[in-house]
């Protein structure tokens, strides 16, 4: 299975982890995700990805002026994301744990 | 391309998506942000705007990325087909054919409204059916040259496939038509000569002629011609008998003929109260008249009464 496809089912929760960390904009979220290793990441997922959450009220955004740069746009986690966030994670690791116990004994098997 | 022009292809590819302005409120700022960071286009970076709007919508959700794609596909192959050489030359000679196309439409619809007010007809008749024609014809020319403020768009593709079907309608019923009899079309006639112009023919009731002479007695072996000194022949085929042909190759001008049906029933006349008696089955060769020897035909026969070699007898 490819990763992007992988991606695809965690992309929610990988963004959220990133906020939980700290705020951020758009695009820094992308850079920060690639940088944890998920170099596959599209830029346009991402954006979309954060703009559904804000649209679920589970961030709060606000305008950071640069003197350089453009406006942008920072989005972090409020109570709602917060509880999203812990929620997801917990499914995340019961998910995880699951894949690799399946994936041990399936490699016990072989050998 | 700038991050404005990137932008703006986006929220053309999203024209419809109901969430489109919250979904890219911020777009310009994320693609300039994006653009500062590296010199390397941003089609490069991100894909073309089109596929970053599929991406876009696929995350955010309100269309299935799934369906999105297929519609994708759709119209990249619509692109591909647009694109091809032979599609542009096969539309620009099509545009040229275009007036052609406006006066044919214009005198079916003008046909169909004639016919429709009186009785079918293909070509018109009278001042009037010139007038509708004339009108029709003007008035589908007029509509084709508008290039602006075609409002029925709609109802000019249906006007134009109407126009279509009437005319292949049209082209069916030029085909049955047949112009020497209004009897409905015989497709055994193709290959009988009727249609053909010779030789000549009593019409298509008469299948055989019975002579009688002036005291009443039936002749027989009477040789007909015509005005051109060409031998009448009937076509008996299309009522369902054959010349008998038990006696060799028959003569198909010498009458009356002796007709075999083709439910192997020799007779004259179905059902006729005047049957003559039965000629001799084989009248000897030698029997052909000459102008002295029996009444003389209208024009004498300027060639021998036997059958043809050509094959007209061969039928």
């Amino acid at each position: 299975m490819e990763s992007s496809q992988l991606l695809k089912g965690v992309l929610d929760l990988a963004v959220l982890a990133v906020l939980h960390e700290r705020d951020g904009y758009g695009y820094d979220v992308v850079r920060r995700l690639r940088e944890a290793g998920l170099e596959e990441v599209g830029d346009a997922s991402v954006y979309g990805t954060l703009r559904r959450l804000f649209k679920a009220g589970a961030l709060n955004s606000y305008v950071v002026a640069s003197d350089e740069g453009p406006h942008r746009k920072y989005y972090g986690l409020n109570d709602t994301g917060r509880k999203m966030y812990s929620a997801q994670a917990t499914h995340w690791n019961l998910f995880a744990a699951t894949m690799a116990a399946l994936l041990k004994k399936g490699t016990r098997d072989d050998t | 391309m700038t991050p404005e022009q990137y932008a703006q292809a986006v929220r053309e590819a999203l024209a419809g998506h109901p969430d489109r302005d919250e979904l890219l409120d911020d777009l310009d700022d994320h693609l300039a942000e994006i653009a500062a960071e590296s010199d390397v286009p941003l089609e490069q970076r991100l894909g073309t705007p089109q596929a970053y709007a599929e991406e876009l919508t696929a995350a955010y959700g309100g269309r299935p990325g799934r369906s999105s794609r297929r519609w994708d596909r759709v119209r990249e192959l619509r692109a591909r087909v647009t694109g091809h050489a032979v599609y542009k030359s096969t539309r620009s000679f099509l545009r040229e054919l275009r007036p052609g196309w406006w006066v044919l439409r214009g005198y079916v619809i003008a046909i169909v409204v004639i016919s429709s007010l009186s009785s079918t007809r293909l070509v018109p008749e009278n001042p009037i059916d010139l007038l509708i024609l004339a009108g029709g014809v003007l008035g589908s020319v007029w509509y084709g040259r508008r290039t602006k403020g075609r409002l029925l768009v709609g109802a000019a593709i249906g006007v134009n496939v109407l126009a279509a079907v009437a005319l292949l309608s049209g082209v069916v019923l030029v085909a049955q038509w047949n112009p020497r009899t209004e009897q409905p079309w015989n497709p055994s006639m193709a290959s009988m000569g009727v249609a053909e112009g010779q030789p000549p023919s009593f019409g298509d009731e008469t299948y055989n002629i019975i002579p009688y002479a002036k005291d009443g007695k039936p002749l027989t072996d009477v040789y007909l011609y015509n005005q051109d000194g060409r031998p009448v022949i009937t076509s008996p085929e299309n009522w369902g008998y054959t010349v008998n042909k038990a006696c060799g190759e028959p003569v198909l001008n010498r009458y009356p003929l002796a007709l075999v049906s083709q439910m192997q029933e020799p007779q004259y006349s179905p059902g006729g109260v005047e049957i003559p008696p039965t000629p001799a089955p084989c009248p000897s060769v030698s029997e052909v008249p000459s102008a002295s020897a029996s009444p003389a035909p209208p024009a004498s026969p300027s060639e021998p009464v036997s059958p043809s070699p050509s094959g007209r007898g061969s039928r």
